[in-house]
């Protein structure tokens, strides 16, 4: 990038830490500064800290991860041989006695409708398929993760609270596919006298959240992001609804969405390291794209933390913690 | 022992490490007591969660309902009117989506739904298409097994929050629905000779009065007609808006919607609060004022 | 009851409809409509009244272009009285809704102005609350008879009853006020810019003050001891930046007793931003 030190500055200052895999050179030295000592920094608000250390934790640097990828254009399908096309001959599977429904897709449905020239026409297809982009996008919401947590261990932390999660879009490719960032940050922190881990903790949630949550017996996990991008060919039905004058609900783009609302979620009660824990969303983000009248693409993304039953022996002494609902409306 | 940091790492790597069991077995979440219950997820807050928790429920999980909705005939738009065809249209729509909501509360045999959030986007494009989507944290009481008769057919929705929830709980009111009341007007152009006539004069333009003030109470008495049907006792955080949608200005959609409640008698606590003096601005912290910005404007209240 | 008819000239049929439904009759319990957020209904209850249902008025308002005097600083008459019509005329509807449930008052009243695009230079002037009724009776009424109104939260509704002070209504006072044009004030340009502009300075001082005594009139007829919660908010609404109307909106009170003290608070400092 454009601040890369030059090499006589990156000599002559403080002993840098050893390249982490995958982090630019800007990151690794950032994380050597504060193996050595640099000031820590914290995205909490001052409160939150306070919370923290009153269980035992210190602020141990910000540290980050992000991923700049391209998906596909969204055309792309699992598994070919199955287009909606007018007059063409032969189709590979004719025989269907309704919707199948498989781990991947939606029904198979087929759809008589009368063509242009007024000979009739069958189509056929998933009513919804998830996507490569949907693997391709999981993929990287976790190595951007990976090089989060990369960081944090390299400081000798225990947890990272705070996560945010956040994509950015840069507009299309060459090819049309949608290219973005993706990129996580949160607070690192470190129970100072314990020794360092191999799997830090990870949360969404912020530092005031992780001090109520122990308070109540709970302990954070991990952080996932459940991703699902479902796309949708549309059948002549759906296409008749459409153009029709009618009012009322179109089913296919109904359950395209529903179904990854559905999927996303189920990312998230399966990436595990435990089961019988509760798993905390933020509000699914929910994003459709349509493509004239033939393609409908819904991407849902869902950051949320797996939490688990904690018992401690320690007290929360050094705050009076009191729990108070307010009967005021928040500003 | 160490700190509750300290215990809480130690656990977490007992937790994430499945080498460190002397029988290489996989060791359950500390303090279940062995037994692997399914996971549940929910997007209730943590304080939602925690206080859902202290009034003896417990959350089955985070619930959608999705309705795709297309409007091709709007009906004639002369005079002012209801429109009536669209005013069912959106009811309808509305209903699907929260419909599918309870359909799927009642398959993870929730109680009820809390903080449910009806969002509705215009997806663009020439049709016209708005997704009408339904989204909440199913609950149940404490250790209910599914499929019991506790079950309820019907089970409740409501927006309100997890802690306006355990609110109404504690004041002995337990959520029965959510209520909602639809009247799309069409309101015609004025006319030149009017226009002309009022354009010096402050008076009230009665005809539209009353054709306003007519839609927005017939909203509401659809609402009510709801509540009744549920046979509520009554109807709090009722909002009411107006929306104007893709058909122009012209056209104007009032909506009303609250939650319906009944009492429980038996379980009536006062609730005798508390003054409290916050010693937190109500201001939120500006990094302009810290960039240096001229003013910097406090609330001391 | 004070046994007087309410008047419902002005309401619509759909209205009447709506508020009947909500009494209890023969077999029914009634029902209560009301936008107070659960904590405002907890504590209304534990004020000791129950909401009866929600109450709106509205009216349209077609504000007339009066002649501009670009030279002066001037009130603007017949816009103050058109805007103070409009939201009075709003109100009054909303207080007639509430007396047909035969409530004894509204709170949280919230005065709200709709602008459409199909209406240049008109307005929607809605009033919406939620009316009460004392669970255990009493005298709340002012003193024409009609339900109190207030524009108090639940939650201040509930303190200021602690006080030992009870909501008389709704008191507003307006000026819409015309700030005169640079050339007629008299070569502004001589004037350094730092200086204070003693003109205008006039001119924008009376409009707040006369909105200001208007409101306290209001509240002198109805009898009040005093004026709470007052807010003085500028608009310039849809009629460019020249013309500003300054309206004082604030709930009249009443003492219901000697006592108007309050407990001691706690101090607390919360770690949630």
């Amino acid at each position: 990038m454009t601040d890369e030190p030059s090499v006589s500055e990156q000599e002559s200052s403080s002993p840098r830490g050893r390249r982490l895999q995958g982090v630019p050179p800007a990151g690794s030295r950032r994380i050597g500064d504060l193996q050595s000592g640099a000031p820590w920094s914290s995205q909490q608000a001052v409160g939150a800290e306070a919370t923290l250390r009153d269980i035992g934790f210190e602020p141990a640097g910000v540290v980050m991860g992000s991923v700049y990828s391209y998906g596909y254009p969204y055309r792309a399908r699992l598994r070919s041989g199955t287009s909606s096309s007018y007059g063409s001959g032969s189709y590979a599977n004719s025989t269907l006695d309704g919707p199948m429904l498989t781990k991947r897709s939606g029904g198979y449905v087929h759809d008589w409708s009368i063509g242009p020239a007024g000979q009739p026409v069958m189509d056929m297809g998933w009513t919804w398929e998830e996507t490569r982009s949907q693997q391709r996008h999981r993929r990287i919401a976790s190595e951007a993760v990976d090089h989060l947590v990369q960081e944090a261990r390299a400081i000798g932390a225990h947890g990272v609270v705070g996560i945010q999660f956040g994509t950015t879009s840069m507009g299309k490719d060459g090819i049309g596919a949608d290219v973005y960032e993706l990129s996580v940050m949160g607070t690192a922190v470190r129970a100072p006298g314990v020794e360092p881990v191999k799997h830090p903790f990870t949360t969404h949630l912020a530092a005031t959240d992780v001090a109520k949550l122990v308070a109540h017996g709970y302990a954070p996990v991990s952080f996932h992001v459940g991703i699902s991008v479902v796309c949708a060919q549309l059948g002549a039905t759906t296409r008749r609804s459409l153009r029709s004058m009618d009012n009322g609900e179109v089913e296919q783009y109904s359950e395209v969405t529903e179904k990854s609302l559905q999927i996303a979620r189920r990312d998230l009660e399966r990436t595990s390291l435990s089961a019988g824990s509760v798993i905390l969303a933020a509000t699914p983000l929910v994003h459709v794209n349509r493509s004239m009248n033939t393609t409908y693409e819904a991407t849902v993304r869902i950051p949320a933390s797996r939490v688990r039953r904690f018992e401690h022996s320690g007290v929360q002494s050094g705050l009076h913690y009191q729990p108070i609902v307010r009967l005021n409306e928040q500003p | 022992m160490g700190s509750i940091a300290a215990q809480l790492v130690s656990s977490h790597e007992d937790v994430v490490d499945h080498t460190k069991t002397s029988a290489g077995a996989p060791v359950p979440p500390t303090g279940s007591g062995g037994d692997v219950e399914a996971s549940v997820t929910t997007d209730l807050s943590v304080d939602e969660w925690l206080l859902v928790d202290d009034s003896g429920y417990e959350p089955c999980g985070l619930l959608f309902g999705v309705a795709v909705f297309h409007i091709g005939l709007v009906g004639v738009l002369t005079g002012n009117g209801e429109v009536d065809t669209l005013s069912s249209a959106l009811l309808r729509a509305r209903e699907l989506a929260t419909g599918k909501l309870q359909a799927e509360a009642r398959r993870v045999g929730a109680t009820g739904v809390v903080g449910v959030r009806l969002s509705i986007d215009q997806l663009g494009g020439k049709s016209h298409l708005a997704r009408f989507m339904a989204i909440g944290t199913g609950i149940r009481p404490k250790g209910a097994a599914v499929g019991t008769e506790s079950q309820p057919a019907t089970p409740f929705l409501t927006a309100l929050s997890g802690q306006e929830f355990a609110l109404l709980l504690r004041g002995g009111f337990l959520p029965v629905g959510l209520v909602m009341g639809v009247c799309v007007y069409h309101v015609r152009r004025l006319g030149p000779l009017t226009w002309l006539r009022t354009y010096s004069q402050s008076i009230e333009m009665s005809a539209y009065t009353s054709a306003l003030y007519a839609a927005r109470e017939l909203a509401m008495v659809r609402l009510q007609a709801e509540a009744l049907g549920l046979q509520a006792e009554g109807v709090v955080g009722m909002t009411t808006s107006e929306l104007s949608h893709v058909w122009g200005s012209h056209v104007i959609e009032f909506f009303a919607m609250g939650t319906a409640i009944t009492s429980l008698p038996d379980r009536q606590d006062l609730l005798d609060p508390t003054f409290v003096l916050s010693a937190r601005d109500n201001v939120v912290s500006d990094p302009g004022a810290i960039l240096g910005d001229d003013e910097r404007t406090r609330d001391d209240k | 009851m004070s046994g007087h008819e309410p008047s419902t000239e002005g309401l619509p049929q759909e209205a009447l409809e709506r508020l009947h439904e909500l009494e209890a009759t023969g077999g029914t319990l009634g029902l209560f409509t009301s936008d107070l957020s659960v904590n405002e209904f907890m504590l209304v209850r534990e004020a000791g009244f129950r909401p009866r249902g929600l109450v709106f008025g509205s009216s349209i308002f077609h504000v007339g272009i009066q002649g501009r005097r670009w030279g002066k600083n001037v009130e603007l008459g017949k816009l103050t009285e058109a805007l103070y019509s409009a939201r009075e005329l709003a109100m009054t509807r909303m207080e007639e809704e509430a007396d047909v449930l035969g409530a004894d008052g509204i709170v949280g009243v919230r005065l709200d102005i709709k602008y459409y695009d199909w209406g240049k230079h008109s307005a929607e002037f809605i009033a919406i609350g939620t009316a009460v009724s004392a669970t255990e009776g009493g005298d709340w009424r002012t003193k024409r008879g009609l339900p109190f109104t207030s524009d108090l939260s639940g939650q201040d509704f509930w303190t200021l009853l602690q006080t030992g002070y009870a909501p008389l209504g709704l008191v507003l006072g307006n000026c819409v006020y015309h700030v005169g044009h640079r050339n007629a004030i008299g070569a502004i340009n001589q004037y350094p810019r730092s200086m204070e502009q003693p003109k205008i300075t006039q001119a924008l001082y009376e409009a707040r003050e006369l909105a200001m005594a208007r409101m306290q009139d209001e509240a002198s007829s109805l009898g009040a001891e005093g004026v709470v919660g007052v807010q003085l908010v500028e608009k310039s609404h849809m009629m460019g930046s020249h013309i500003i109307e300054f309206l004082a909106v604030g709930t009249a009170v009443r003492p219901i007793s000697g006592e108007h003290s309050l407990a001691l608070p706690q101090l607390t400092l919360s770690l949630d931003s």
